[in-house]
Protein backbone atom coordinates (compact mmCIF):
# COMPACT_ATOMS: atom_id res chain seq x y z
CA UNK A 1 0.00 0.00 0.00
CA UNK A 2 2.54 2.94 1.19
CA UNK A 3 4.49 1.66 -2.27
CA UNK A 4 1.63 2.08 -4.03
CA UNK A 5 0.88 5.60 -3.03
CA UNK A 6 4.51 7.17 -5.28
CA UNK A 7 3.92 4.95 -7.66
CA UNK A 8 0.05 6.02 -8.11
CA UNK A 9 1.61 9.67 -8.23
CA UNK A 10 4.43 9.42 -10.83
CA UNK A 11 1.66 7.34 -12.78
CA UNK A 12 -0.53 10.44 -12.08
CA UNK A 13 2.21 13.25 -13.09
CA UNK A 14 2.95 11.42 -16.40
CA UNK A 15 -0.48 11.16 -17.59
CA UNK A 16 -2.07 14.25 -16.43
CA UNK A 17 0.67 17.35 -16.42
CA UNK A 18 0.67 17.31 -19.94
CA UNK A 19 -3.02 18.28 -20.00
CA UNK A 20 -2.39 20.71 -17.59
CA UNK A 21 0.43 22.32 -19.23
CA UNK A 22 -1.06 22.23 -22.54
CA UNK A 23 -5.02 22.21 -22.05
CA UNK A 24 -5.86 24.78 -25.04
CA UNK A 25 -4.25 22.56 -27.64
CA UNK A 26 -5.49 18.66 -26.44
CA UNK A 27 -8.47 19.70 -25.28
CA UNK A 28 -9.84 21.01 -28.43
CA UNK A 29 -8.27 18.06 -29.97
CA UNK A 30 -9.79 15.76 -27.64
CA UNK A 31 -13.36 17.73 -28.62
CA UNK A 32 -13.60 17.43 -31.87
CA UNK A 33 -12.45 13.87 -31.52
CA UNK A 34 -15.77 13.81 -28.87
CA UNK A 35 -17.91 15.78 -31.26
CA UNK A 36 -17.25 13.65 -34.49
CA UNK A 37 -18.24 10.71 -32.82
CA UNK A 38 -21.14 11.40 -29.96
CA UNK A 39 -22.04 15.36 -29.30
CA UNK A 40 -24.78 15.22 -31.77
CA UNK A 41 -26.24 12.47 -30.25
CA UNK A 42 -25.77 13.77 -26.89
CA UNK A 43 -26.68 17.19 -27.40
CA UNK A 44 -30.19 15.68 -29.66
CA UNK A 45 -30.81 13.59 -25.88
CA UNK A 46 -30.16 16.81 -24.54
CA UNK A 47 -32.76 18.63 -26.53
CA UNK A 48 -35.19 15.85 -25.78
CA UNK A 49 -34.87 15.96 -22.04
CA UNK A 50 -35.30 19.94 -22.02
CA UNK A 51 -38.06 19.65 -24.40
CA UNK A 52 -40.09 17.29 -21.97
CA UNK A 53 -39.51 19.71 -19.26
CA UNK A 54 -40.35 22.87 -20.94
CA UNK A 55 -43.45 24.17 -20.18
CA UNK A 56 -46.52 24.02 -23.03
CA UNK A 57 -46.64 27.42 -25.18
CA UNK A 58 -49.29 29.66 -24.53
CA UNK A 59 -51.44 28.91 -27.74
CA UNK A 60 -51.21 25.64 -27.38
CA UNK A 61 -52.10 25.84 -23.45
CA UNK A 62 -55.48 27.20 -24.50
CA UNK A 63 -56.24 24.68 -27.64
CA UNK A 64 -56.08 21.77 -24.88
CA UNK A 65 -57.74 23.97 -22.45
CA UNK A 66 -60.46 23.98 -24.96
CA UNK A 67 -60.40 20.65 -26.10
CA UNK A 68 -60.93 19.91 -21.93
CA UNK A 69 -63.13 22.33 -21.28
CA UNK A 70 -65.63 20.89 -24.38
CA UNK A 71 -64.90 17.31 -22.73
CA UNK A 72 -66.19 18.92 -18.92
CA UNK A 73 -68.98 20.11 -20.78
CA UNK A 74 -70.03 16.83 -22.14
CA UNK A 75 -70.14 15.34 -19.12
CA UNK A 76 -71.89 18.88 -17.03
CA UNK A 77 -73.88 20.97 -19.47
CA UNK A 78 -73.92 24.72 -19.13
CA UNK A 79 -76.74 26.01 -17.59
CA UNK A 80 -79.21 28.16 -19.84
CA UNK A 81 -79.41 31.20 -18.75
CA UNK A 82 -77.46 34.48 -19.86
CA UNK A 83 -77.63 36.62 -17.00
CA UNK A 84 -76.45 34.49 -14.72
CA UNK A 85 -73.40 33.86 -16.82
CA UNK A 86 -72.64 36.85 -17.48
CA UNK A 87 -72.60 37.86 -13.65
CA UNK A 88 -70.27 34.86 -12.91
CA UNK A 89 -68.55 35.74 -15.93
CA UNK A 90 -67.93 39.56 -14.47
CA UNK A 91 -66.26 38.60 -11.50
CA UNK A 92 -64.50 35.89 -12.83
CA UNK A 93 -62.66 38.53 -15.12
CA UNK A 94 -62.48 41.38 -12.62
CA UNK A 95 -60.56 38.39 -10.58
CA UNK A 96 -57.80 37.34 -13.28
CA UNK A 97 -57.10 41.09 -13.62
CA UNK A 98 -55.29 40.96 -10.45
CA UNK A 99 -53.46 38.08 -11.62
CA UNK A 100 -49.98 37.76 -13.55
CA UNK A 101 -51.93 36.18 -16.80
CA UNK A 102 -54.69 38.88 -17.63
CA UNK A 103 -54.51 37.96 -21.05
CA UNK A 104 -55.24 34.58 -21.52
CA UNK A 105 -59.07 34.34 -22.92
CA UNK A 106 -60.66 33.79 -19.99
CA UNK A 107 -63.91 32.66 -19.69
CA UNK A 108 -66.57 30.78 -16.82
CA UNK A 109 -69.00 28.56 -17.22
CA UNK A 110 -71.96 27.73 -14.72
CA UNK A 111 -72.61 24.14 -15.29
CA UNK A 112 -76.24 22.49 -14.82
CA UNK A 113 -75.69 19.69 -11.56
CA UNK A 114 -76.64 20.01 -8.00
CA UNK A 115 -73.15 18.03 -7.25
CA UNK A 116 -71.03 20.35 -5.29
CA UNK A 117 -67.26 21.19 -7.59
CA UNK A 118 -65.59 24.31 -9.49
CA UNK A 119 -62.92 23.32 -12.13
CA UNK A 120 -59.87 25.02 -13.40
CA UNK A 121 -58.84 24.25 -16.77
CA UNK A 122 -55.78 25.39 -18.61
CA UNK A 123 -55.70 28.29 -21.01
CA UNK A 124 -58.21 30.32 -18.73
CA UNK A 125 -61.08 28.17 -18.50
CA UNK A 126 -62.99 27.81 -15.38
CA UNK A 127 -66.05 25.96 -14.59
CA UNK A 128 -68.58 26.12 -11.35
CA UNK A 129 -71.61 23.99 -10.41
CA UNK A 130 -75.27 25.46 -9.81
CA UNK A 131 -74.97 22.77 -6.95
CA UNK A 132 -71.93 25.11 -5.79
CA UNK A 133 -73.27 28.55 -5.92
CA UNK A 134 -76.57 28.05 -4.24
CA UNK A 135 -74.45 26.88 -1.01
CA UNK A 136 -72.76 30.26 -1.04
CA UNK A 137 -74.29 33.54 0.73
CA UNK A 138 -73.04 36.45 -1.27
CA UNK A 139 -70.57 37.65 -4.17
CA UNK A 140 -67.46 37.54 -1.64
CA UNK A 141 -67.53 33.56 -0.97
CA UNK A 142 -68.12 33.35 -5.30
CA UNK A 143 -65.14 35.30 -5.71
CA UNK A 144 -63.25 33.06 -3.12
CA UNK A 145 -63.91 29.84 -5.24
CA UNK A 146 -63.36 31.31 -8.58
CA UNK A 147 -60.29 32.82 -7.30
CA UNK A 148 -59.09 29.44 -5.74
CA UNK A 149 -59.61 28.29 -9.95
CA UNK A 150 -57.81 31.46 -11.23
CA UNK A 151 -54.42 30.31 -9.13
CA UNK A 152 -54.68 26.95 -10.67
CA UNK A 153 -54.87 28.10 -14.15
CA UNK A 154 -52.17 31.32 -12.98
CA UNK A 155 -49.66 28.88 -11.37
CA UNK A 156 -50.39 25.92 -14.65
CA UNK A 157 -51.22 23.24 -12.00
CA UNK A 158 -53.18 21.31 -14.29
CA UNK A 159 -50.88 21.71 -16.79
CA UNK A 160 -47.77 20.47 -15.49
CA UNK A 161 -50.24 17.84 -13.40
CA UNK A 162 -50.98 16.84 -17.64
CA UNK A 163 -47.96 16.55 -19.01
CA UNK A 164 -46.57 14.96 -16.45
CA UNK A 165 -49.06 11.97 -16.70
CA UNK A 166 -49.13 11.88 -20.41
CA UNK A 167 -45.19 11.73 -20.35
CA UNK A 168 -45.79 8.27 -18.50
CA UNK A 169 -48.33 6.82 -20.51
CA UNK A 170 -46.38 7.97 -23.90
CA UNK A 171 -43.14 6.21 -25.15
CA UNK A 172 -39.95 8.81 -24.22
CA UNK A 173 -39.16 9.68 -27.50
CA UNK A 174 -42.79 10.94 -28.37
CA UNK A 175 -42.99 12.05 -25.20
CA UNK A 176 -40.14 14.37 -25.97
CA UNK A 177 -42.38 16.71 -28.46
CA UNK A 178 -45.72 16.45 -26.56
CA UNK A 179 -45.99 20.34 -26.25
CA UNK A 180 -46.12 21.15 -30.27
CA UNK A 181 -47.54 17.82 -30.80
CA UNK A 182 -50.42 18.57 -29.26
CA UNK A 183 -51.47 21.13 -32.09
CA UNK A 184 -50.07 19.16 -34.65
CA UNK A 185 -52.74 17.09 -33.68
CA UNK A 186 -50.45 13.93 -33.40
CA UNK A 187 -53.38 11.44 -32.57
CA UNK A 188 -51.54 9.87 -29.57
CA UNK A 189 -50.67 12.93 -28.23
CA UNK A 190 -53.64 14.25 -28.55
CA UNK A 191 -54.98 11.29 -26.76
CA UNK A 192 -52.68 11.26 -24.06
CA UNK A 193 -53.10 14.53 -22.99
CA UNK A 194 -56.81 14.50 -23.25
CA UNK A 195 -57.42 11.50 -21.12
CA UNK A 196 -54.62 12.73 -18.46
CA UNK A 197 -56.56 15.73 -18.33
CA UNK A 198 -59.77 14.01 -17.81
CA UNK A 199 -57.80 11.87 -15.25
CA UNK A 200 -56.83 14.54 -13.22
CA UNK A 201 -60.14 16.27 -13.12
CA UNK A 202 -61.31 12.41 -11.26
CA UNK A 203 -58.54 11.79 -9.59
CA UNK A 204 -57.45 15.30 -8.34
CA UNK A 205 -54.06 17.26 -8.51
CA UNK A 206 -51.54 17.42 -5.55
CA UNK A 207 -52.69 18.31 -2.06
CA UNK A 208 -50.69 20.74 -2.20
CA UNK A 209 -50.99 22.45 -5.60
CA UNK A 210 -54.70 22.93 -3.67
CA UNK A 211 -53.49 24.47 -0.94
CA UNK A 212 -51.47 26.96 -2.44
CA UNK A 213 -54.67 27.53 -4.40
CA UNK A 214 -56.16 28.33 -1.07
CA UNK A 215 -54.22 30.89 -0.03
CA UNK A 216 -52.66 31.82 -3.84
CA UNK A 217 -56.95 32.58 -4.35
CA UNK A 218 -57.57 34.12 -1.05
CA UNK A 219 -54.87 36.74 -2.15
CA UNK A 220 -56.75 37.57 -5.82
CA UNK A 221 -60.06 37.93 -3.72
CA UNK A 222 -58.45 40.61 -1.53
CA UNK A 223 -56.41 42.50 -4.87
CA UNK A 224 -59.81 42.33 -6.61
CA UNK A 225 -61.32 44.37 -2.88
CA UNK A 226 -63.27 41.34 -1.52
CA UNK A 227 -63.37 40.27 1.46
CA UNK A 228 -60.34 37.52 1.75
CA UNK A 229 -62.57 35.36 4.12
CA UNK A 230 -65.03 34.75 1.22
CA UNK A 231 -63.05 31.02 0.39
CA UNK A 232 -62.97 30.25 4.20
CA UNK A 233 -66.50 30.81 4.49
CA UNK A 234 -67.43 28.34 1.50
CA UNK A 235 -64.96 25.96 2.99
CA UNK A 236 -66.50 26.18 6.32
CA UNK A 237 -70.22 25.40 4.75
CA UNK A 238 -68.30 22.53 3.43
CA UNK A 239 -67.29 21.31 6.46
CA UNK A 240 -70.63 20.83 7.67
CA UNK A 241 -71.88 18.73 4.79
CA UNK A 242 -71.04 14.36 5.07
CA UNK A 243 -68.26 13.76 2.97
CA UNK A 244 -70.66 10.49 2.40
CA UNK A 245 -72.73 13.23 0.53
CA UNK A 246 -73.06 11.74 -3.08
CA UNK A 247 -73.20 15.99 -4.80
CA UNK A 248 -70.02 16.34 -2.59
CA UNK A 249 -68.23 13.12 -3.26
CA UNK A 250 -65.93 14.30 -6.40
CA UNK A 251 -65.10 17.31 -4.50
CA UNK A 252 -64.22 15.57 -1.46
CA UNK A 253 -62.13 12.88 -3.12
CA UNK A 254 -60.18 15.20 -5.44
CA UNK A 255 -59.58 17.63 -2.02
CA UNK A 256 -57.19 17.75 1.02
CA UNK A 257 -59.24 17.29 4.14
CA UNK A 258 -61.67 20.22 4.14
CA UNK A 259 -60.58 21.04 7.70
CA UNK A 260 -57.27 20.74 6.87
CA UNK A 261 -58.41 23.66 4.19
CA UNK A 262 -59.84 25.74 7.16
CA UNK A 263 -56.62 25.43 8.98
CA UNK A 264 -54.65 26.98 6.30
CA UNK A 265 -56.46 29.60 5.77
CA UNK A 266 -57.54 30.84 9.18
CA UNK A 267 -53.60 30.54 9.87
CA UNK A 268 -53.37 33.27 6.67
CA UNK A 269 -55.96 34.72 7.97
CA UNK A 270 -53.57 36.21 11.00
CA UNK A 271 -51.93 38.42 8.27
CA UNK A 272 -52.81 41.63 8.78
CA UNK A 273 -53.07 42.34 4.60
CA UNK A 274 -56.12 39.65 4.86
CA UNK A 275 -57.45 40.71 8.45
CA UNK A 276 -59.23 43.65 6.68
CA UNK A 277 -62.88 43.39 5.08
CA UNK A 278 -63.59 43.92 1.29
CA UNK A 279 -65.01 46.72 -0.01
CA UNK A 280 -67.93 45.25 -1.86
CA UNK A 281 -71.23 47.76 -1.84
CA UNK A 282 -73.94 46.23 -4.45
CA UNK A 283 -74.95 43.14 -2.46
CA UNK A 284 -78.09 42.68 -4.44
CA UNK A 285 -76.44 41.42 -7.66
CA UNK A 286 -75.67 38.49 -6.10
CA UNK A 287 -78.31 37.37 -4.57
CA UNK A 288 -80.59 38.19 -7.75
CA UNK A 289 -78.14 36.22 -9.98
CA UNK A 290 -78.23 33.54 -7.52
CA UNK A 291 -82.30 33.54 -6.79
CA UNK A 292 -82.55 32.49 -10.46
CA UNK A 293 -80.63 29.32 -9.64
CA UNK A 294 -83.66 28.73 -7.07
CA UNK A 295 -86.40 29.97 -9.73
CA UNK A 296 -85.48 26.89 -11.92
CA UNK B 1 -98.52 56.34 40.02
CA UNK B 2 -100.71 53.21 39.23
CA UNK B 3 -100.94 52.17 36.03
CA UNK B 4 -103.72 50.05 33.83
CA UNK B 5 -103.27 46.84 34.22
CA UNK B 6 -103.31 46.47 30.37
CA UNK B 7 -100.88 49.05 29.85
CA UNK B 8 -98.65 46.99 32.83
CA UNK B 9 -98.87 43.83 30.70
CA UNK B 10 -98.30 45.77 27.33
CA UNK B 11 -95.11 47.61 28.84
CA UNK B 12 -94.12 43.66 30.53
CA UNK B 13 -94.93 42.23 27.03
CA UNK B 14 -92.85 44.63 25.00
CA UNK B 15 -89.78 45.22 27.30
CA UNK B 16 -87.21 42.73 25.84
CA UNK B 17 -86.46 39.48 27.57
CA UNK B 18 -83.44 39.55 29.49
CA UNK B 19 -81.28 36.72 26.96
CA UNK B 20 -83.48 36.01 24.30
CA UNK B 21 -81.56 36.56 21.43
CA UNK B 22 -82.31 34.78 18.61
CA UNK B 23 -78.98 32.60 17.78
CA UNK B 24 -78.19 32.90 14.18
CA UNK B 25 -77.01 28.96 14.29
CA UNK B 26 -75.76 26.44 15.96
CA UNK B 27 -72.32 24.66 16.01
CA UNK B 28 -70.24 22.44 17.57
CA UNK B 29 -66.39 23.02 18.60
CA UNK B 30 -64.08 20.62 16.68
CA UNK B 31 -61.06 20.77 19.61
CA UNK B 32 -60.33 21.98 22.92
CA UNK B 33 -60.34 25.92 23.00
CA UNK B 34 -61.09 28.86 25.12
CA UNK B 35 -63.62 31.38 24.94
CA UNK B 36 -62.31 35.17 25.07
CA UNK B 37 -63.61 38.40 26.26
CA UNK B 38 -63.43 39.91 23.39
CA UNK B 39 -62.71 38.83 19.51
CA UNK B 40 -58.57 39.27 20.12
CA UNK B 41 -56.64 36.72 20.59
CA UNK B 42 -55.10 39.23 23.24
CA UNK B 43 -58.23 39.04 25.03
CA UNK B 44 -58.48 37.82 28.48
CA UNK B 45 -59.82 33.74 28.56
CA UNK B 46 -63.11 34.01 29.87
CA UNK B 47 -64.20 29.65 29.61
CA UNK B 48 -62.70 26.64 28.52
CA UNK B 49 -64.40 24.80 25.96
CA UNK B 50 -64.09 21.24 25.25
CA UNK B 51 -64.20 19.98 22.07
CA UNK B 52 -67.74 18.37 20.88
CA UNK B 53 -69.58 21.10 22.95
CA UNK B 54 -72.67 22.72 21.42
CA UNK B 55 -72.93 26.44 21.12
CA UNK B 56 -74.96 29.04 19.72
CA UNK B 57 -74.31 31.49 17.71
CA UNK B 58 -75.33 35.02 17.68
CA UNK B 59 -72.94 37.18 15.70
CA UNK B 60 -70.19 37.09 13.32
CA UNK B 61 -67.12 39.84 13.54
CA UNK B 62 -64.73 39.10 10.89
CA UNK B 63 -62.92 35.85 11.85
CA UNK B 64 -64.94 35.66 15.37
CA UNK B 65 -68.38 35.08 16.40
CA UNK B 66 -70.13 35.52 19.81
CA UNK B 67 -71.30 32.35 21.28
CA UNK B 68 -72.56 31.06 24.47
CA UNK B 69 -71.93 27.59 25.15
CA UNK B 70 -73.53 25.36 28.01
CA UNK B 71 -71.21 24.18 30.24
CA UNK B 72 -72.86 21.35 32.75
CA UNK B 73 -75.86 23.95 32.79
CA UNK B 74 -74.40 27.06 32.81
CA UNK B 75 -74.11 29.20 29.88
CA UNK B 76 -70.80 30.48 29.25
CA UNK B 77 -70.90 33.42 26.87
CA UNK B 78 -67.96 34.83 24.84
CA UNK B 79 -65.90 34.79 21.59
CA UNK B 80 -63.74 32.66 19.59
CA UNK B 81 -63.13 32.04 15.72
CA UNK B 82 -65.52 30.06 13.75
CA UNK B 83 -62.44 27.75 12.40
CA UNK B 84 -63.07 26.39 15.82
CA UNK B 85 -66.43 24.83 15.00
CA UNK B 86 -68.20 23.00 12.99
CA UNK B 87 -71.51 24.34 11.52
CA UNK B 88 -74.73 23.26 11.38
CA UNK B 89 -74.20 20.22 13.15
CA UNK B 90 -76.66 18.46 15.69
CA UNK B 91 -76.80 20.05 19.48
CA UNK B 92 -77.59 17.54 21.98
CA UNK B 93 -79.39 21.06 24.28
CA UNK B 94 -80.49 22.54 20.91
CA UNK B 95 -84.51 24.28 20.93
CA UNK B 96 -86.72 23.34 18.15
CA UNK B 97 -86.07 24.23 14.97
CA UNK B 98 -87.71 27.40 13.93
CA UNK B 99 -88.81 26.18 10.19
CA UNK B 100 -90.59 22.79 10.89
CA UNK B 101 -89.91 21.68 7.06
CA UNK B 102 -86.39 21.03 8.54
CA UNK B 103 -87.38 17.78 9.68
CA UNK B 104 -87.64 16.28 6.41
CA UNK B 105 -84.47 17.76 4.54
CA UNK B 106 -82.79 17.72 7.96
CA UNK B 107 -79.34 16.80 6.49
CA UNK B 108 -79.57 18.98 3.08
CA UNK B 109 -80.54 22.00 5.94
CA UNK B 110 -77.64 21.50 8.03
CA UNK B 111 -75.32 21.36 5.72
CA UNK B 112 -75.91 25.18 5.19
CA UNK B 113 -74.99 26.93 7.84
CA UNK B 114 -76.53 30.26 8.44
CA UNK B 115 -74.35 32.53 10.45
CA UNK B 116 -74.19 35.46 8.33
CA UNK B 117 -77.64 36.14 10.51
CA UNK B 118 -80.74 36.70 7.48
CA UNK B 119 -79.21 33.35 5.82
CA UNK B 120 -81.04 31.06 7.80
CA UNK B 121 -84.38 32.21 5.87
CA UNK B 122 -82.50 31.73 2.17
CA UNK B 123 -81.41 28.26 3.41
CA UNK B 124 -84.54 26.88 4.15
CA UNK B 125 -85.54 27.98 0.76
CA UNK B 126 -82.54 26.24 -1.04
CA UNK B 127 -84.11 23.46 1.50
CA UNK B 128 -87.21 23.43 -0.39
CA UNK B 129 -86.13 23.95 -3.93
CA UNK B 130 -83.37 21.61 -4.22
CA UNK B 131 -83.99 18.61 -1.89
CA UNK B 132 -81.26 16.67 -2.43
CA UNK B 133 -81.24 13.66 -0.30
CA UNK B 134 -80.27 10.55 -2.79
CA UNK B 135 -78.97 12.75 -5.59
CA UNK B 136 -76.70 11.22 -7.63
CA UNK B 137 -73.69 13.15 -7.42
CA UNK B 138 -70.92 13.66 -10.59
CA UNK B 139 -68.75 10.64 -10.69
CA UNK B 140 -65.77 9.85 -12.02
CA UNK B 141 -67.45 7.81 -14.68
CA UNK B 142 -69.57 10.65 -15.80
CA UNK B 143 -66.05 12.77 -16.27
CA UNK B 144 -64.17 9.30 -17.93
CA UNK B 145 -67.37 8.63 -19.99
CA UNK B 146 -67.98 12.51 -21.12
CA UNK B 147 -67.79 13.12 -25.28
CA UNK B 148 -66.49 16.55 -25.88
CA UNK B 149 -69.40 19.20 -26.26
CA UNK B 150 -68.17 21.59 -28.79
CA UNK B 151 -71.58 23.58 -29.17
CA UNK B 152 -71.86 24.15 -25.53
CA UNK B 153 -68.03 25.49 -25.46
CA UNK B 154 -69.16 28.01 -27.93
CA UNK B 155 -72.18 28.87 -26.35
CA UNK B 156 -70.63 29.31 -22.62
CA UNK B 157 -67.58 31.35 -24.92
CA UNK B 158 -70.37 33.97 -26.02
CA UNK B 159 -70.04 35.32 -22.07
CA UNK B 160 -66.71 36.08 -22.01
CA UNK B 161 -66.12 39.75 -20.53
CA UNK B 162 -63.95 42.33 -21.61
CA UNK B 163 -61.17 44.05 -19.25
CA UNK B 164 -63.48 46.65 -19.97
CA UNK B 165 -66.51 45.38 -18.68
CA UNK B 166 -64.79 43.94 -15.50
CA UNK B 167 -63.71 46.54 -14.65
CA UNK B 168 -66.74 48.99 -15.01
CA UNK B 169 -68.34 45.71 -13.24
CA UNK B 170 -65.85 45.89 -9.69
CA UNK B 171 -66.81 49.54 -9.61
CA UNK B 172 -70.33 49.40 -10.13
CA UNK B 173 -70.09 47.48 -7.01
CA UNK B 174 -67.75 49.59 -4.75
CA UNK B 175 -64.63 47.00 -5.39
CA UNK B 176 -61.04 48.36 -6.09
CA UNK B 177 -57.92 47.00 -6.83
CA UNK B 178 -55.75 47.18 -4.26
CA UNK B 179 -51.87 45.80 -3.28
CA UNK B 180 -51.40 42.44 -0.98
CA UNK B 181 -48.60 40.76 -0.89
CA UNK B 182 -47.88 37.21 -1.33
CA UNK B 183 -48.69 34.93 1.14
CA UNK B 184 -45.83 33.77 2.82
CA UNK B 185 -45.03 29.87 2.16
CA UNK B 186 -47.04 30.25 -1.36
CA UNK B 187 -44.97 29.64 -4.53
Amino acid sequence: MNRLVPALFIVAVCFLSPWRLAPAFDFSSVAKAVKKLDVDKIADVGKRIVASTTEMPRDQEIALGEDLTARLLGAMPPLDDPALQSYVNRVGRWLTLQTERPDLPWRFAVVDTDSLGAFAVPGGNVVITAGLVRLMRDENELAGVLAHEIAHVVDKHHLKAIMKQARVALARDVAADLASDYVSKNPLVTEALLNAGMTIYSSGLDQSDELAADSAGTVIAARGGYDPLGLLLVLTTLDSIDVAEPRGALLFSTHPPTRDRIDRLAELADDSALARGGTLMDEARFSDAQARLFAQ
Amino acid sequence: MRLPATALTFLLLAAPPIAAEDPIDTAVTIRNTVLRAEPTQASDVVAEIPANTSVEVFQRQRLWVRLAAADDGEAEQGWLRFTELRFGAETNDAAPSPEPETGAFAGFSRSVSGFLGSFRRRSSRTTQKTATIGIRGLTVADLEAAHPDVKALAAISRFAISKADAQQFAAAGGLAARDVPQAQGNR
